[in-house]
């Protein structure tokens, strides 16, 4: 009897592994393929060009991870990192490096507002956020009237968009916000209590969990984190525009997924979202590199993310999939 | 129509749910199964209707080999269930509900469905069964008892050989139960056999031909309706004549003057209806009652879940008004749901997580981690909770211990209100004991305890005073040291 019951636990954990391990093997199944094809692509250069395309996405996705692991989604970050970026930029003339302080203030304003309307209006998430995508895009539209925002501070871009020893600075911010979400999931009661909610919310409230708050803390953090983006993304092409960050927000929650993290929430970790960032930006490096029609490109990285769902979601865990 | 089941075993994880079972229903009779809660009553007759396959053992139907994968398979055999549980849709229509998986035979030539067909089809059944109401009225404007008389009409619409009806008359008013009676009596004149399950004696003197006792999952024996007394078989059910002290000692002495919460005119729309209680310090105050007569609203609203609409409360002699759990849990008030796998614990999560949920051990912000595993540690020895380690998943632990874990997550934040909404459904006797032992432990040591159960034999086994509701009021509020008889309370109850 004892022995059946081990047996059992055996195969389960060498299943769960196959399905643990699934995004690291197709980062370097994905490292490797590239690396063949093209000779360009495994170098010291275009790494620090992959670093620098990733991070903008990873920041954003290590906000989205807490969110979508809370039960919830939000399609605004797009629009978030336009208004941060446009935020930035504005002040930039005048603030210097300061102008960290006004985009981040920008992010957390948004994020906040999306989870105020969120918890306390009882309205869901999915929609909220599609409201608020459109508008905060109307904002950045409304402020600039289409015309990009140029930012000429050196010092600036210097901090944020410069090179040391060809390591571009922003991958310093991005490994800061790692280390930050890290901790805050891992460490912190608030990461906790995001598991909790999405894990069972009806659960988490007759538990007395205060679930409105750390819904409305959840999206606020993620806002938060949007500004950082924000900021790192106009630094990177020295101008905040109109069109900057559409269409992000499908990058984002491709990149928390393909990391493992499942849109029904409750399971799911920071160290996922790191690899499935850095998938999803060499799939499309790798892809130019290679010189792949740019038509097909779109086709090859929808159907990775079904690939890789398919291979990472565990059903056992997930009864109905919606 | 004779179906044999033999030998029938079926265990759930780590809990025998039925060892060993015969049982036989032949044609023209009327074979009532009695036994405790989690007797394995209701799995046999699931394993009969195909709603779950047995582990081991043979059925037979008209001697033909029976072995149905699936309540579809086993309805075209004839075999038909009514679920204990409420199966009803209220999305659709009370005709929808009765054939809701043959809504395609009543689909015209054309791919249009033949809406009037159906119910008058529906409504054929309906006056049959003396129901009344008609299939045109509002299915949500029905009562329980009445949506029970819906799925015996789904069920005699297959037009079963074998009936099988698992406490379908619980939630049924005298009426209709009368009429479900002379239903049944014309089924058996057709030749229909039937399985009837129910916790009142009296029905199955009234209807039973045959009596199979069943305790813990173990077949006990076959009885002709009538050769034993009421007492007798309730000792052969609970299986013992010291069967009922598994429940601890009550308690001698209570005062009566210091009430911790006392709740006035209380109302909940639709739910309550102007309740006053009140719940004395280091008491055990057991709600019994039907299901939705008010207990579980009375606990909803004490815990901030269901907002009340007139009354207030005094906790601890000071107005409260709770308008989210939180605010509950916050002064010292902890609630265990009803509903453990939905409710109680997130099974995804381990032991551990679930235990510290409550209370989460921190310094600042940050988790305290080695104090969450000393708290885990800590309820795992005190509640005896049988897994691997505490970072064990909730899911692979039986019955039993998931609802000590979810009774240690309550008692982690060392509230001075317990509410327990039926804190021992399903769960085997072994562990039953266990659980009303540290029930005892908690009120002795000052804790104020509300427990609602369906349970007649625990409510006065383990209540230290009794109240019991019907329709959303207290219809009755026995004294301390006041043990009424199960018919007493029954009498209250409908």
């Amino acid at each position: 009897m004892e022995q059946q019951v081990l047996g059992k636990s055996k195969q389960g954990r060498s299943k769960i592994s196959i399905r643990e391990y699934f995004p690291i093997i197709l980062l370097l199944v994905l490292i490797l393929g590239a690396s063949i094809l093209s000779p360009r692509f495994f170098s010291f250069t275009n790494g620090m060009v992959i670093l620098q395309q990733a991070v903008v996405l990873l920041v954003a996705a290590l906000g989205m991870t807490f969110v979508i692991i809370g039960g919830s989604i939000d399609l605004s970050v797009g629009s978030i990192v336009a208004l941060a970026a446009l935020a930035a930029a504005a002040t930039s003339k005048s603030m210097g490096i300061a102008a960290i302080i006004p985009a981040m203030a920008v992010g957390l304003i948004a994020g906040w507002l999306n989870g105020i309307i969120f918890a306390k209006g009882k309205v869901p998430s999915f929609i909220v956020t599609l409201g608020t995508m459109v508008a905060y895009r109307g904002l950045v539209l409304l402020w600039t009237r289409g015309a990009p925002v140029e930012i000429t501070n050196r010092i600036f871009l210097t901090v944020f968009s410069g090179r040391t020893l060809g390591v571009p600075h922003s991958a310093f911010f991005g490994l800061v916000m790692i280390l930050l979400a890290y901790v805050i999931f891992n460490h912190t009661v608030f990461g906790r209590e995001v598991r909790a909610i999405g894990g069972g919310e009806r659960v988490s409230i007759l538990t007395g969990l205060k679930v409105d708050r750390v819904k409305i803390l959840m999206f606020t953090f993620l806002g938060f984190l949007c500004g950082i983006a924000g900021l790192l993304q106009s630094a990177r092409v020295f101008a905040a525009t109109a069109q900057l960050g559409e269409g992000l927000e499908l990058d984002v929650i491709a990149a928390v997924v393909v990391g493992g993290t499942p849109l029904t929430g409750g399971i799911g970790n920071i160290q996922g979202t790191i690899l499935g960032a850095f998938i999803i930006t060499i799939l499309s490096n790798a892809m130019n590199m290679v010189g792949v029609d740019p038509y097909i490109q779109g086709i090859v990285k929808g159907g990775v993310l079904i690939g890789a769902v398919f291979m990472t979601i565990d059903r056992s865990k997930i009864g109905i999939i919606k | 129509m004779q179906l044999i089941a033999q030998n029938i075993s079926k265990s759930f994880g780590a809990t025998s749910s039925l060892v060993d079972v015969s049982i036989i229903l032949e044609t023209g009779q009327v074979r009532a199964l009695v036994g405790e809660n989690g007797a394995g009553k209701s799995t046999l007759f699931k394993v009969c209707a195909g709603a779950i396959q047995s582990d081991s053992g043979s059925m037979t139907l008209n001697g033909k080999p029976y072995d149905p994968q699936d309540m579809r398979a086993a309805q075209l055999a004839g075999v038909a269930l009514v679920f204990q549980e409420v199966t009803i849709n209220p999305s659709l229509d009370i005709a929808e509900n009765i054939y809701i998986d043959r809504l395609r035979d009543f689909v015209g030539p054309s791919g249009i469905s033949n809406w009037k067909s159906l119910r008058k089809a529906a409504q054929i059944i309906l006056d049959d069964m003396g129901a009344n109401f008609s299939v045109d009225q509002d299915i949500n404007k029905l009562n329980l008892g009445q949506w029970k008389v819906v799925e015996i009409a789904r069920a005699l619409s297959y037009n079963p050989k074998i009936l099988l009806l698992d406490e379908s008359t619980a939630f049924l008013n005298s009426q209709e139960k009368n009429a479900l009676f002379s239903v049944i009596n014309n089924l058996k004149k057709q030749g229909i056999a039937i399985g009837f399950v129910s916790h009142h004696l009296d029905e199955i003197d009234e209807i039973a031909d045959t009596i199979t006792v069943l305790k813990d999952g173990e077949w006990v024996g076959d009885y002709a309706s009538g050769a034993l007394s009421t007492e007798a078989i309730e000792a052969l059910m609970v299986g013992r004549e010291i069967g009922r002290n598994i429940y601890p000692e009550t308690r001698a002495f209570i005062n009566s003057n210091g009430n911790i919460l006392e709740i006035k005119k209380l109302t909940v729309s639709g739910q309550l209806d102007g309740i006053d209680l009140e719940l004395y310090a280091g008491e055990i105050l057991g709600i019994g009652g039907l299901k939705g007569s008010g207990g579980e609203a009375i606990l909803g609203a004490i815990i901030g879940d269901i907002p009340f609409t007139r009354g207030e409360m005094l906790y601890e002699n000071k107005p409260y008004h709770p308008r989210q759990p939180y605010d509950a849990w916050d002064v010292g008030i902890a609630y265990l749901p009803g509903d453990r796998t939905g409710e109680g614990l997130i099974l995804d999560y381990t032991v551990s997580d679930n235990l510290s949920m409550a209370s989460i051990p921190r310094k600042g912000i940050f988790l305290d981690k080695p104090a969450v595993m000393r708290l885990s540690d800590k309820y795992i020895s005190i509640l005896n909770i049988k897994a691997e380690s505490s970072n064990t998943p909730c899911n692979s632990l039986s019955g039993g211990n998931l609802q000590k874990v979810a009774l240690g997550k309550c008692m982690a934040p060392r509230p001075k209100i317990l509410l327990l909404n039926n804190p021992t459904r399903g769960i085997d006797v072994g562990a039953r004991m266990e659980i009303y032992q540290i029930i005892r432990k908690l009120a002795n040591d000052g804790v104020s305890i509300i427990f609602l159960t369906e349970d007649l034999l625990e409510l006065i086994g383990l209540s230290d005073r009794i109240i019991i509701t019907r329709m959303g009021k207290i219809s009755k509020a026995f004294k301390h040291e006041e043990f009424p008889s199960e018919e007493e309370i029954i009498r209250h109850m409908i």
